[in-house]
């Protein structure tokens, strides 16, 4: 009787650390991480959030206290308003502190660095194929690179990972469930992904509460004691989630912001369906139809719990652009099942010893990446590119001389580089959809009604970018005349 | 020799004419029919089913050649491109079209737009069958493609090619099965080609329908068989003839090339037209199109079953042209639903011959629907008041007094509609796309409407009067400028007069 290739592998004896360490997959995994670096380049840092998340970490290091209602506007000053991600700025916060701009560059890549391990890991995981897991980690840099910006959400993708590791992991025998608890605790103060989390667990486990095998999909039933463990889990992560600043409303906070704050999503990009026109959409799709493929001709047999997972990556991807990332990381460890080569087909190099030309390798791919990190001066030409920079000496002057109504984008910008003037609105959405700033926003900038909605807010003053119907309606207007402009941005000033 | 070694199984018996009309697959038919009527004006109050921007010119388009045997040849509706040379790739669809209207009215365009689309969808109907041998199956696929044919439901030349485009699928899965239809391609081309642009994705489907044929082989649940050498003999033939086809119209080979013209040129005004922008799936009919296809992926997990190439192959067109464009969501509905009644198809309890009671009660269901579709079909003047909701009616005098008066720039979408009910008055630009992509007209239209340079383009084009919408941007900053005057006001549409 002959052993499998498997068999006979797993029965090899175990090598030493230098051996995994100065591996083919450390190397394969080095070079993913490379080309995530060269990818993200030209990403920059010129987020339109960061600048507000930076604020928030630096009064809640210098007060000692958690923000609990907004000073940084004139439209909503004094609402409630919950910090629901702080511990993901202190992060950002801290980089910023230790290496200005590059620090924040750092601090982002090296987030998405690990999150983009963590799927080439969890894509070993579920195929143990390290040549499917690096292609699908190539892959994945497709879904990344659509918000690659130093982000909080990417803390989030990141416990991601660190749970589908969990939750696959049951799969192989090792039962690491009772730190889900802890990754919730952490989660819910770092960012409100953490419901896709929790909904993603509730389903996994409940999933195994029935047994069956229908076609090529089955799934499992769960023993009794694994039934009590799982309850365990799930009511000590619950209890987890309340252990944060803000008590209850923290955890409420990403249900009514589906459900309330529709009005906001509508006018922000990212919130928008995946346009299939553009590079990002075409390979979304490419790569879940290339998916459709590989299943009619691998027959590969399907877990319940994974059709349900890749259910809602796909439809929160197609939905919402900023669930592309997320589906990255919930479907491409399934299609590195579907992408590994029969063991036949694989050349057996562990008996050969290739540790030197894997350090060799290795040195130089770290030196690789040395080198995609941009300067400070290229960081800050990003900067200066999507954000009134040069405006910011005559913005800063306007302070306690009337309103300044701003661009949406812009807003947590000035109100970092420029804290003494009081802004119109900023990318922080929920407060202004609630409070229905937002919608005045919109039509101000829809040239609806935008003449009696700056007169409601008393503004004076309005800095906008060229190019905008309405700095096209201030231009051509007798009561706004052109206080301050350049090639980029322009403030105009009420004549009467 | 023995004479009872197989059990004799009795002959099914020939269902009579009876049981034939009065059955389960008819009654299902008719409720498609039934619900095509109620999908066309849902609330039952004013219906705005024959609204369609583009059929306005279509009729002024048919009207000329029905009235001097010509086809026109270059615009002479719009100041702005006068006199350049226009393919009007359609004229074959505008002729029905305009018959229907000369008869009833917008009554005419209704029964002429429901004719079509229900020919369709009984199309889409029997496709089904005839992949699944299944009625029940091929029903509920078929509901599900009436739903993604709401998006094309108006008087359009398009349907006329999705009509094709049924026929076609009818006869290359018949010659997959071995009966043999094919000729019947060529004269098909033919016809198609003069009535709609989408001749190109039946001649492409075509294409990659026989040159799958080409192949043979078993990956998983993946199959495709080679064609015999007769058969790739007709293939040939058949493709060269349908191709020899394309070039008989008004127009000659410009009409060949068009399509590939407008795919290329498209690109330009691919954000400012709806129907030309990705699925959105906010809405329920992206994600009932979403449910839909992740279905098909389902079914193939719980109930796996063969597919061979060329389905493949027209299930990723089908579901990438109705993600990518909104408009193509029919064609996907036409490509999906057979074989998504395949995957259907083990539904149990499938139609047998009915029993005289059956018939009955199927008699009364059919009678029921029948009177469902009479009474649910919008009168005349449901068809009108959702014209008027739809374009500025009550504006349409003062449109053709201002014929001489210099030059008009109206909203595009209503254009059309005054081409149709003022033609003395030229336009600025319509929904003809084409023509004025290529003059720049398009560019500059879009631009005025953003605000950007407004008022450099109105002096551009000398536009003496504007004409648009309350709610438009360009209204507000017309309202708010000294250079321009309203004129004319009925809380719908704005019309300004340039102050000299």
């Amino acid at each position: 009787m002959s052993a499998s290739p498997e068999a006979v592998a797993s029965s090899a004896p175990r090598r030493g650390w230098s051996w995994r360490l100065f591996s083919l997959p450390v190397v394969l995994g080095l070079l993913v991480i490379f080309v995530l670096m060269w990818a993200g380049s030209s990403q920059g840092i010129a987020d339109s959030d960061i600048w507000w998340h930076l604020r928030n970490a630096a009064e809640l290091v210098r007060g000692g206290h958690f923000a609990h209602a907004d000073s940084w506007t004139f439209t909503v000053a004094g609402k409630p308003w919950i910090d629901f991600e702080w511990l993901a700025e202190l992060g950002y916060y801290g980089a910023w502190r230790w290496l200005g701009d590059r620090g924040l560059y750092l601090a982002m890549m090296l987030v998405a660095a690990a999150i983009l391990a963590g799927v080439y890991g969890l894509a070993w995981l579920r195929s143990r194929d390290w040549l499917a897991a690096f292609l699908v980690a190539l892959i994945a840099i497709h879904f990344f690179i659509v918000s690659l910006a130093p982000r909080t959400i990417l803390f989030g993708w990141l416990f991601l990972v660190v749970e589908l590791a969990i939750l696959w992991g049951l799969e192989q025998g090792r039962d690491q469930t009772r730190w889900l608890p802890l990754l919730f605790l952490i989660w819910i103060n770092t960012h409100g992904t953490w419901f896709i989390g929790f909904v993603l667990m509730v389903l996994f486990f409940a999933c195994g509460w029935v047994q069956g095998e229908w076609g090529r999909l089955y799934v499992r039933r769960w023993t009794q004691a694994q039934k009590r463990r799982f309850l365990l889990v799930t009511a000590a992560s619950s209890a987890a989630l309340f252990a944060n600043p803000y008590g209850w409303r923290l955890v409420v906070y990403p249900v009514a912001a589906v459900f309330r704050h529709r009005l906001g999503t509508q006018y922000i990009a990212e919130w928008a369906s995946l346009d299939f026109h553009a590079p990002p959409g075409k390979a979304v799709l490419a790569v879940v139809l290339g998916f459709a493929i590989l299943e009619l001709m691998r027959l590969r047999r399907w877990s319940l719990q994974d059709l349900v997972f890749a259910l809602v990556a796909v439809y929160a991807a197609f939905a919402y652009v900023r669930f592309v990332f997320m589906a990255g990381i919930l479907l491409l460890p399934m299609l590195a099942m579907d992408l590994k080569l029969p063991p036949a087909a694989k050349a057996d190099g562990r008996t050969k010893d290739f540790r030197w030309a894997s350090v060799i390798a290795m040195a130089l791919l770290l030196a690789l990446i040395g080198t995609q990190i941009p300067s400070s001066q290229q960081l800050q030409a990003g900067i200066a590119r999507d954000f009134p920079e040069n405006a910011l000496p005559y913005v800063r002057s306007l302070a306690g001389r009337g309103n300044l109504f701003n661009e949406y984008e812009w807003g947590g910008y000035l109100e970092w580089k420029a804290p003494e003037v009081k802004t119109f609105i900023d990318p922080r959405a929920d407060i202004f959809a609630e409070t229905g700033v937002m919608d005045d926003y919109a039509r101000a900038m829809d040239a609806e009604d935008t003449f009696a909605i700056l007169d409601r807010y008393h503004i004076r003053f309005a800095l906008l970018a060229k190019g905008d119907a309405m700095a096209y309606l201030l231009e051509h207007s007798a009561g706004w005349r052109v206080a301050w402009e350049d090639k980029q941005a322009v403030v105009f000033e009420r004549v009467r | 020799m023995s004479t009872a070694t197989q059990p004799t199984v009795p002959a099914a018996p020939r269902p009579t004419w009876s049981a034939r009309i009065f059955s389960l697959p008819v009654l299902m038919g008719l409720g498609l029919m039934a619900l095509l009527v109620f999908l066309s004006c849902p609330g039952g109050g004013p219906c705005a089913t024959v609204a369609d921007p583009d059929i306005w010119w279509h009729l002024r388009y048919a009207r000329h050649l029905v009235e001097t045997g010509h086809f026109s040849r270059a615009d002479s509706w719009t100041f702005t491109v006068a006199g350049v040379p226009k393919v009007n790739f359609e004229w074959a669809a505008e002729v029905p079209y305009y018959f229907a209207w000369r008869c009833h009215g917008d009554l005419g365009l209704y029964l002429a737009t429901m004719l079509t689309v229900g020919a369709i969808v009984l199309g889409i109907y029997w496709l089904g069958w005839m992949r699944s041998g299944s009625w029940k199956a091929a029903f509920a696929a078929s509901v599900a493609a009436a739903l993604m044919a709401t998006v094309s439901l108006g008087p359009r030349t398009l349907l006329f090619g999705w009509l094709f485009l049924a026929i076609e699928l009818a006869v290359l899965w018949s010659f997959a099965k071995g009966r043999d239809c094919s000729l019947l391609l060529p004269p098909l081309f033919l016809v198609w080609v003069n009535t709609h642009g989408s001749w190109f994705i039946g001649f492409v489907l075509m294409a990659v329908f026989f040159a799958c044929g080409w192949f043979e082989f078993t990956w998983g649940e993946l199959y495709c068989v080679r064609w015999t050498a007769r058969q790739k003999r007709m293939i040939l033939a058949v493709t060269a003839a349908s191709a020899a086809a394309l070039f008989v119209n008004p127009w000659g080979w410009r009409m060949v090339v068009y399509p590939l013209n407008m795919a290329f040129r498209q690109q330009a005004i691919i954000g400012h037209v709806a129907e030309w922008a990705s699925l959105d799936f906010h809405g329920a009919r992206g994600k009932f199109v979403l449910a839909t296809f992740l279905l098909l992926g389902i079914l193939q997990l719980i109930r796996p079953r063969r597919w061979n190439l060329q389905d493949l192959a027209f299930a990723l067109i089908g579901i990438y042209g109705a993600l990518s464009y909104t408009r193509f969501l029919f064609l996907a509905g036409i490509l999906l639903a057979p074989l998504l009644a395949v995957s259907l198809s083990r539904m149990r309890g499938d139609p047998r011959i009915p029993s005289r009671g059956e018939r009955w009660v199927n008699a009364a269901g059919m009678a029921a629907l029948l009177a469902f579709i009479v009474w649910h079909a919008p009168a005349e003047q449901q068809l009108q008041a959702g014209v008027a909701r739809t374009y500025p009616q009550r504006a349409i005098p003062l449109v053709r007094s201002l014929a001489g008066r210099g030059n008009l720039f109206a909203d595009i979408g209503w254009a059309g509609y005054f081409e149709w009910n003022a033609p003395q008055v030229k336009e600025f630009a319509d929904t003809r796309e084409d023509i004025f992509l290529r003059r720049g007209v398009l560019g500059d239209y879009i631009r005025a409407t953003q605000m950007r340079d407004t008022f450099a383009i109105l002096n551009k084009y000398r536009i003496q009067y504007v004409l648009l919408e309350e709610k438009d941007p360009v209204t507000y900053l017309l309202e708010h400028s000294a250079g321009w005057k309203t004129t004319y006001d009925d809380g719908e549409a704005v019309m300004f007069e340039r102050v000299p």
